[in-house]
């Protein structure tokens, strides 16, 4: 038994491992520079360059993405420390023309240099002449300025050679002293513009970068984070605190809700799935298959709406409290859990009702199969030709055999339960983290987001293989077969 | 047994079955009511005679047509063409669209109570033809026209979610169920080939052309689709080519090994991959990345859901391919493709079947919960789910809640139900 927990605990190792890597290409590919919204929200004084290089830092930002990198032969190594995504743009638009580096390098030191020397020169031509002269010919001398914005953000060869030969043609080469570091700059062009080695772009290239890298910290931890294999998902980017103390209380709920709802559905299905097995052409099986097949296609959001209406509406029957999940003054300082449950009861049982009717149809359908082909076994037989009743054999012979397939579903109820609490905690407003994701989505805070997803995969595969588990267990033939 | 008459016995079984042959109808209808959509429910009037133009604004995609030089008719002008004054219109069943604001009866009028309507600067009792007849929203949107627009989203998203899921399901469970790990076998050449052809693949489309990918996702038209099918279309006929060529040079060099494809492990491996990932929260986290639209969504879906359809499929091949028959056809000399479709699949397909109809139904489930909490779907399109949101804060208005609730219950019934009648047909 030890044997196979072991094998099946380490062949799930690699579905966890697919599992955050999934999480994690999420969290990348997240729309939005979080840098900006954490410097805008930590208001700290000083200046705004060195609060974003700090929170990059914290972040792991300045880091590669992953242990490898697969590019174009063409794209440089370090095109992840590039931050400001217009500029980003426009190199990336280049390469795509280009497919030279070196010569996009040396452009746009030339345009800097240019630009250098042509400031430099329209300092020094203010400097040195009267004013009336300087505004007379101020549009001339600014010409180039204009010229120059326009390239920066310019990502087409074609209308950078345009621009570069407006900036030839342009009079202010008649009182700046700019005429070589243009010839310069436009040999720099030509030699980009000239480069045929586009065919780069379709040659791939494998980086390797190690393991001073942004998902090797965020899985394992770096020096500013522990991991989330420590319980660490990074810092909230609303709230500014970490993720897992704000998920903590929330996953408490989820967990609480999801288990209490699996253990009420098999504690009301399995009896009914017998007492179909038992008569199967009874009017009580007919209409209960009729009720459940409707439960099983009502969707829950309508439920618990339908409920609330009804139930937890000063119109109609006050009957429930229509949200959250304690009273609004709070439990007492002293109560214990049993009277803090008690407090809490009404503000479950609609929830627990929403959460409970869909399965209802699938477990008891289930019961009544498998309970229906353990039926004319030969040790269904002896044990009736022994004369025990037939609820004996049905609850202790037959279901006992039968449970395996029960065991199976559990683990398929779980995520379809911890996927509903989206719109159940929505619905009742369940401090839980169905409620924290769709809060978090609404304000783009994706670490939450990333977190939920990655922590409810794991209860999922936790919860796989406590039934693979389980079923070993029930049944040797699994474990030894 | 042949496609024929496989289809031939089904449609025996149908004549017979009373209840599938009704929910079958009704589907029709869902179908029906989808197609029709703007001409069921429409502002502009079906039919208008306007100075002597005889004009058809319902069926035009223009905003405005050109009566004569210097007059013109604005067809984007909502709820004022029912006081236009023309010798004859005729509006379509329901005669609002479902973004048309009816300001007059605005905050929530339900279907019973006293609803006006603006004529000449008073507001008098609403004429029977232009009532609401399932009251209105907070904006005074037309609840019966959001419905009717809306079926074309719950059914379309079902749909083509589900082709694509099942398009993907039953290749790759067909493959994992008919070869397992043992009969894909390989020649070294071609092994030796295939992976840098798939790595070659994945590079071209994912890098090389990233821009012009994101470009697709972001935008969430029907650029998506085109870019997706140039995708699968570079794949698998590189994939094709590598393996034909490889296939020759194995058999110019005449290597007597084969290698085994461990196709059944790898994709049993994604499924279970896949399968313990909550699918709702992962809908929801991808779609609040890009820009939401229900191209993208139906993509998201279709993608995430194929693993049942696979593992369904995956388990009839393995059963299949041990029938008598499947060995008859392999002692003849059929090509494994042939018999994974021409003769397996025709058998096993009213199985896939039911799990595809029983996919539609949770799509469509998934859809209408992501309307209802308003995440990962466009803010401006009215759908069954987004009407049912605006009751969660107006308990009084019962009518958001019951009739939206109704549709979406009954298209999933019905989807259930004809899922059900198809598994007891194949199960006698």
């Amino acid at each position: 038994m030890w044997r196979y927990a072991f094998k099946r605990i380490l062949w799930f190792m690699p579905t966890l491992f697919a599992v955050t890597a999934i999480g994690f290409i999420l969290l990348a590919n997240a729309p939005g520079d979080p840098v900006n919204t954490l410097s805008n929200a930590s208001k700290a004084s000083g200046n705004i360059e060195a609060q974003k290089t700090f929170w990059r830092q914290k972040l792991g930002l300045n880091l590669p993405l992953f242990y490898f990198s697969v590019t174009t032969l063409s794209s440089p190594d370090t095109l992840y420390k590039v931050y400001d995504e217009e500029k980003l743009k426009v190199y990336k638009a280049l390469l795509q023309q280009t497919g030279n580096p070196e010569a996009i390098h040396h452009f746009q030191k030339e345009l800097k240099n240019f630009r250098t020397t042509y400031e430099f020169e329209k300092t020094r031509f203010i400097n040195s002449n009267d004013s009336a002269k300087v505004w007379k010919l101020q549009t001339h001398l600014n010409g180039p300025q204009e010229i120059l914005k326009q390239i920066d953000y310019q990502s087409d060869l074609g209308s950078i050679k345009v621009f570069i030969n407006t900036l030839h043609n342009c009079k202010a080469k008649n009182w700046l002293n700019i005429s070589s570091a243009l010839e310069i700059l436009s040999e720099s062009f030509d030699a980009l513009y000239d480069s045929k080695t586009a065919y780069k772009n379709y040659i791939p290239k494998i980086h390797w970068y190690g393991f001073q890298n942004r998902y090797h910290q965020w899985l394992f931890g770096g020096p500013n984070s522990k991991g989330i294999v420590r319980g660490d998902f990074g810092v909230s980017y609303t709230r500014n605190e970490p993720v897992i103390t704000i998920l903590k209380e929330k996953l408490i709920w989820s967990v609480f809700f999801s288990v209490i709802s699996i253990l009420l559905a098999y504690a009301i299905s399995i009896p009914i799935g017998i007492g179909m097995a038992e008569k199967p052409n009874s009017k009580f099986t007919t209409l209960t298959r009729l009720t459940l097949f409707i439960l099983y296609a009502l969707p829950s959001f309508f439920v618990g709406v339908v409920l609330l209406m009804l139930f937890a509406n000063p119109d109609t029957l006050p009957i429930f409290p229509p949200s959250g999940i304690k009273p609004i003054s709070g439990y007492d300082d002293d109560a214990s859990l049993l009277s803090k449950f008690i407090d809490s009861l009404p503000y479950m049982i609609l929830p627990l009702i929403c959460y409970t009717y869909s399965s209802l149809a699938f477990i008891s359908r289930l019961t009544t199969t498998s309970i229906n082909e353990q039926l004319h076994l030969d040790y269904i037989k002896t044990a009736r030709a022994k004369g025990l009743r037939n609820k004996t054999v049905l609850w202790k012979h037959a279901l006992k055999n039968s449970a395996l397939p029960l065991i199976t579903v559990f683990s398929s109820i779980f995520p379809a339960i911890i996927g509903g609490s989206v719109i159940i905690e929505s619905i009742f407003t369940i401090p839980g983290m169905g409620l924290e994701t769709v809060r978090a989505i609404m304000s783009q805070d994706y670490p939450i987001v990333i977190a939920v997803i990655t922590l409810s995969s794991v209860l999922t595969i936790i919860s796989y293989l406590m039934a693979d588990l389980l079923y070993a267990w029930v049944d040797p033939r699994i474990r030894t077969g | 047994m042949t496609i024929k008459n496989t289809y031939k016995s089904y449609n025996i079984l149908l004549s017979k079955n009373r209840a599938l042959k009704t929910c079958i109808y009704f589907f029709l209808m869902f179908v029906l009511v989808a197609l029709l959509a703007p001409f069921l429910a429409n502002d502009r009037p079906l039919v208008c005679k306007y100075k002597n133009h005889w004009l058809f604004p319902a069926f035009s995609l223009k905003q405005q047509h050109i009566l004569s030089e210097n007059e013109t008719l604005n067809y984007a002008m909502g709820n004022d063409w029912k006081l236009l004054d023309a010798e004859f219109k005729l509006f379509a069943p329901c005669a609002y669209s479902p973004n048309t604001i009816d300001a007059v009866n605005a905050p929530r009028k339900s279907p019973f109570e006293q609803q006006e309507f603006m004529l000449e600067g008073r507001a008098v009792t609403i004429p029977l033809q232009f009532r609401h007849w399932l009251g209105t929203t907070q904006n005074g949107n037309d609840v019966l026209s959001g419905i009717i627009h809306g079926t074309r989203i719950s059914l379309s998203v079902g749909i083509f979610s589900m082709l694509i899921a099942s398009l993907i399901g039953v290749w790759l469970g067909a493959c994992a169920g008919y070869f397992e790990n043992r009969d894909l076998k390989l020649g070294y050449i071609q092994m030796l080939f295939l992976i840098p052809a798939i790595f070659y693949c994945y590079f071209y489309c994912f890098i090389v052309k990233a821009e012009n990918l994101s470009a697709s996702f972001q935008s969430g038209d029907f650029s998506l689709w085109i870019r997706l099918l140039f995708m699968a279309c570079v794949f698998y006929l590189v994939i094709k080519t590598i393996l034909r060529v490889g296939l020759y040079i194995d058999r110019k060099l005449n290597t007597a090994h084969r290698l085994n494809f461990p196709i059944d492990s790898i994709i049993s491996r994604i499924i279970e991959i896949l399968n313990s990932i909550p699918a709702l929260l992962l809908i929801i986290a991808i779609s609040a990345l890009a820009k939401p639209s229900y191209n993208l969504l139906i993509l998201i879906i279709g993608f995430l859901s194929w693993t049942t359809i696979a593992r369904i499929t995956r388990a009839e091949y393995l059963k299949t391919k041990q029938l008598d028959y499947v060995t008859a056809a392999r002692a003849i000399g059929m090509s494994h493709d042939r018999i994974m479709r021409q003769h397996i699949l025709p058998n096993i397909f009213p199985v896939i079947l039911v799990q595809i109809i029983f996919g539609m139904a949770g799509a469509v489930l998934i859809e209408a919960s992501l309307s209802f909490i308003g995440v990962g779907i466009p803010s401006n399109t009215v759908s069954w789910g987004s009407l049912l949101n605006e009751a969660r804060d107006h308990f009084s208005a019962w009518w958001l809640v019951v009739f939206p609730g109704l549709c979406v219950f009954a298209l999933i019934f019905m989807y259930n139900r004809i899922a059900m009648e198809i598994s007891n047909i194949n199960r006698p």
